[in-house]
């Protein structure tokens, strides 16, 4: 059944190209079917059915790929462009021109920066850590540093001031703001862990990852580990552009997709195909961890996870170069807390406007911040963050059932369209698909409980329509966004929304006096039928 | 029925989601997720009226906090409009508790100040003083099971709360134990609160005293339109 599938998949996209535009974008790979005697092309026509909503005849969903299917795709999307390289550092993980790091141990015998080094009793709530009873060097501060340090400037004021030069400016700048917020380099700088206090929360975060129970077997908790490690290894220098660590013998080049080290030179020892380390200083490098990566990585390691193979570097070093691919798109923005409130002001905000003015009205109701002081309304103008975290930095994996993150991911995967432009346009269609829910679980317009719109927002897992959310619809109907919001032609936002969304909504926008009278006919020709 | 927001604060796996879901949903589970951001859940008790020894509702909207939110700068949004707050820690390690503590400082300074600007709007659900801090000792069953894996002796934090003025329990989300207890004493001195200011309201006006200011729509007013 499974070799069914992948052979049927390799069969009909023999190309990344393909695979791409016919297979994703078109739909044509969840037609699938894992019965051999089906036409997979004969299948309902996709503008037959109603906005973001599966199919009503049939009940049949998408093909539901196995892993080694799934991990196919995903390997195709995003390897193949790199294959061919010779320079990238991701390249040389493919070739097996590099090898990964190991994780190193702490010890006591360390001693960075000449700093004096302290052997301390290992807490026993990190098991891991605990139960090889190793020294490790003592904080400085004395407090366990899993928690962030303290600031004394809060960026939601800062932002709220651009937020009204935005304001002013909004339709020369608008898209021009958005493309100003890759600076935002104090939140790095505070967010900064040694590597103890890495491997800490690392350790902690991969013992509570139950998105598969093989998170469980030490094994793949190990190469989990050593993965992560090495992406953050890499961020580390992203971050601190920190050449030095780095030999620059050999060919050197900056990375396009799937590269690491944007402006690092990255070499390549051309003698013995291996990436020389040797002068990179582990123990002194910052990292910048934070919850959700370990997440990101288990859905990834969980489809090229190869439990058979004798060659466990290759799926590693694959998970790897796939996990930092996406990763390189999504970490500035959305692990970004400035980055993350501006991408929410310049654009998550302003196309839910653009699109929905009402429904925009509701998470963004200037009579709940109006009445407050200066403090409250840059917190309150902010309330949507509390949902928008979850969402953003893990893509859905919490919101929507696992076959539609798949196909969503399968999208994201494309790097078709930016993925921070992307990320607005599928959350602005989900919330368009909760149209009905949101406006009826909010009495009053007016005087919404911005509570009350959190908590939906949390549980959207649990809405009825989630489950005939049809994703591919979702993936594509925010494609077309995207391509409008970029062309800045939002005129045509209105026109997409109007043709595709609002008209198939118009089922459901019956007179409840109507339905109540309708209702009531209905039960009368019952009983008389009686 | 009266309506609360309750937020949990403190570090990373002490066990905040935990004390939560065994409160809303009598679960536990040894291997949990990590919070990323925050999650919300309500549940309902009921307490005795003192005076009349009738039964009253309370449900609390609780906001489960993730401890390892890297930034401090969103942990206001959590905490806006909070009648309570858990700080949890955990009882072996000693590091939570100066976590637990840092916590507490925090909200008292920073609930504080913005206290100051809703009394302008004569919403007293946030007065400094009304704001309810209960710290909680999680892990309780560990110690039972191995003495030695204690940290944090019971007595530190009894003296931390007495000093601070906190409610203060050591439980165990595990086992179940005072978990109910927190929430009940929680419900029950959020009760005590508000009669005091209905009390005083009453007060005010059978002196003479009108109070023509309008309170602000609260979400922890049941009675209100945004309830």
């Amino acid at each position: 059944m499974n070799d069914y599938l992948l052979q049927k998949v390799i069969q009909k996209y023999p190309n990344r190209d393909q695979l791409i535009q016919e297979g994703i974008w078109e739909g044509n790979i969840y037609k699938i079917q894992s019965n051999s005697d089906s036409d997979p092309d004969s299948d309902t026509n996709s503008n037959s059915l109603s906005f973001l909503d599966n199919d009503n005849c049939g009940n049949r969903a998408f093909t539901s790929f196995d892993r080694r299917t799934r991990g196919w795709i995903w390997k195709t999307l995003v390897l193949t462009v790199l294959e061919n390289e010779t320079n990238f550092l991701n390249a040389g993980y493919l070739n097996n021109n590099i090898d990964l790091l190991l994780v190193p141990i702490i010890s006591s015998n360390y001693s960075s920066n000449n700093t004096n080094t302290h052997s301390i009793t290992t807490t026993n709530h990190h098991k891991r850590i605990s139960s090889l009873e190793l020294p490790i060097k003592k904080l400085s501060q004395g407090i366990r540093r899993l928690t962030p340090h303290e600031t004394y400037i809060h960026p939601l004021r800062q932002s709220s001031n651009q937020h009204h030069h935005h304001d002013h400016n909004y339709n020369s700048n608008r898209i021009h703001s958005i493309h100003q917020y890759d600076n935002h380099d104090d939140d790095d700088e505070t967010d900064s862990l040694n590597l103890q206090e890495t491997l800490e929360i690392i350790d902690l975060d991969l013992s509570r990852l139950i998105i598969d129970d093989i998170f469980r077997e030490p094994k793949v908790n190990a190469e989990m580990r050593q993965i992560l490690f090495n992406y953050l290894v890499h961020l580390s220098l992203q971050k601190n552009n920190n050449s030095t660590h780095i030999i620059t013998t050999g060919n050197t080049s900056h990375c396009g997709i799937g590269g690491t080290l944007n402006n690092i030179n990255v070499s390549i020892n051309n003698n013995n195909h291996n990436m020389k380390y040797d002068h990179l200083d582990l123990y002194s490098l910052k990292y910048y961890y934070k919850q959700g990566f370990h997440e990101i990585l288990g859905l990834i390691f969980l489809q090229i996870y190869d439990p058979v193979t004798t060659n466990k570097e290759s799926y590693m070093k694959n998970t790897l170069v796939v996990f930092e691919t996406l990763m390189n798109q999504i970490e500035p923005i959305f692990y970004n807390e400035a980055n993350l409130i501006q991408w929410e002001e310049t654009i998550f905000a302003r196309m839910l406007e653009q699109c929905s003015p009402k429904i925009y009205k509701l998470f963004y109701n200037e009579t709940n911040t109006a009445t407050t002081e200066n403090n409250d309304i840059t917190r309150n103008r902010h309330f949507n963050m509390i949902w928008l975290i979850r969402w953003t930095r893990l893509l859905f994996l919490r919101e929507l059932p696992m076959e539609k993150v798949y196909i969503i991911w399968d999208h994201l995967l494309t790097f078709t369209f930016p993925i921070k432009i992307y990320m607005a346009s599928l959350i602005v269609m989900i919330i368009l698909h909760l149209n009905d829910i949101l406006l009826s679980e909010v009495d009053d317009e007016e005087c919404v409980d911005s509570d009350d719109l959190i908590e939906i927002m949390l549980h959207i897992k649990e809405q009825p329509c989630i489950i005939n959310l049809n994703p591919v619809k979702v993936c594509k109907l925010a494609g077309s966004l995207t391509q409008i919001w970029y062309s800045q032609n939002f005129d045509n936002i209105k026109s997409l929304i109007i043709d595709k969304i609002t008209k198939k909504q118009q089922p459901s926008k019956i007179d409840p006096y109507r339905r109540r009278m309708e209702e009531k006919l209905r039960q009368r020709v019952q009983q008389s039928l009686k | 029925m009266l309506q609360f927001k309750l937020v949990l604060l403190g570090d990373s796996s002490v066990g905040k989601s935990s004390i939560v879901n065994r409160f809303v949903k009598d679960t536990f589970d040894e291997f949990r997720e990590s919070t990323i951001g925050a999650a919300f859940l309500s549940q309902s008790i009921k307490i005795k009226d003192p005076k009349t020894n009738q039964d009253v509702i309370i449900k609390f909207e609780i906001w489960d906090t993730a401890g390892q939110e890297r930034y401090k700068s969103l942990a206001p949004m959590y905490y806006r409009n909070a009648n309570a707050a858990l700080v949890v820690y955990d009882i072996t390690i000693a590091d939570s508790l100066l976590k637990a503590k840092s916590w507490v400082n925090e909200l008292k300074e920073k609930v504080g100040n913005s206290t100051d600007d809703n009394d302008n709007d004569n919403d007293n659900n946030n007065n400094n003083n009304n704001l309810v801090i209960h710290l909680v000792g999680n892990k309780l069953d560990l110690v039972e099971d191995d003495p030695e894996m204690r940290s944090v002796a019971t007595e530190d934090a009894v003296k931390y709360s007495t000093d601070e003025n906190l409610l203060f329990k050591e439980v165990s989300a595990k086992t179940d134990f005072n978990i109910k207890e927190v929430f009940q004493t929680i419900g029950e001195k959020l009760y005590e609160i508000r009669q005091k200011e209905l009390d005083n309201n009453n007060n005010k006006q059978n002196k003479g005293e009108i109070n023509i200011s309008l309170p602000r729509p609260s979400t922890n007013d049941s009675t209100s339109c945004c309830s």
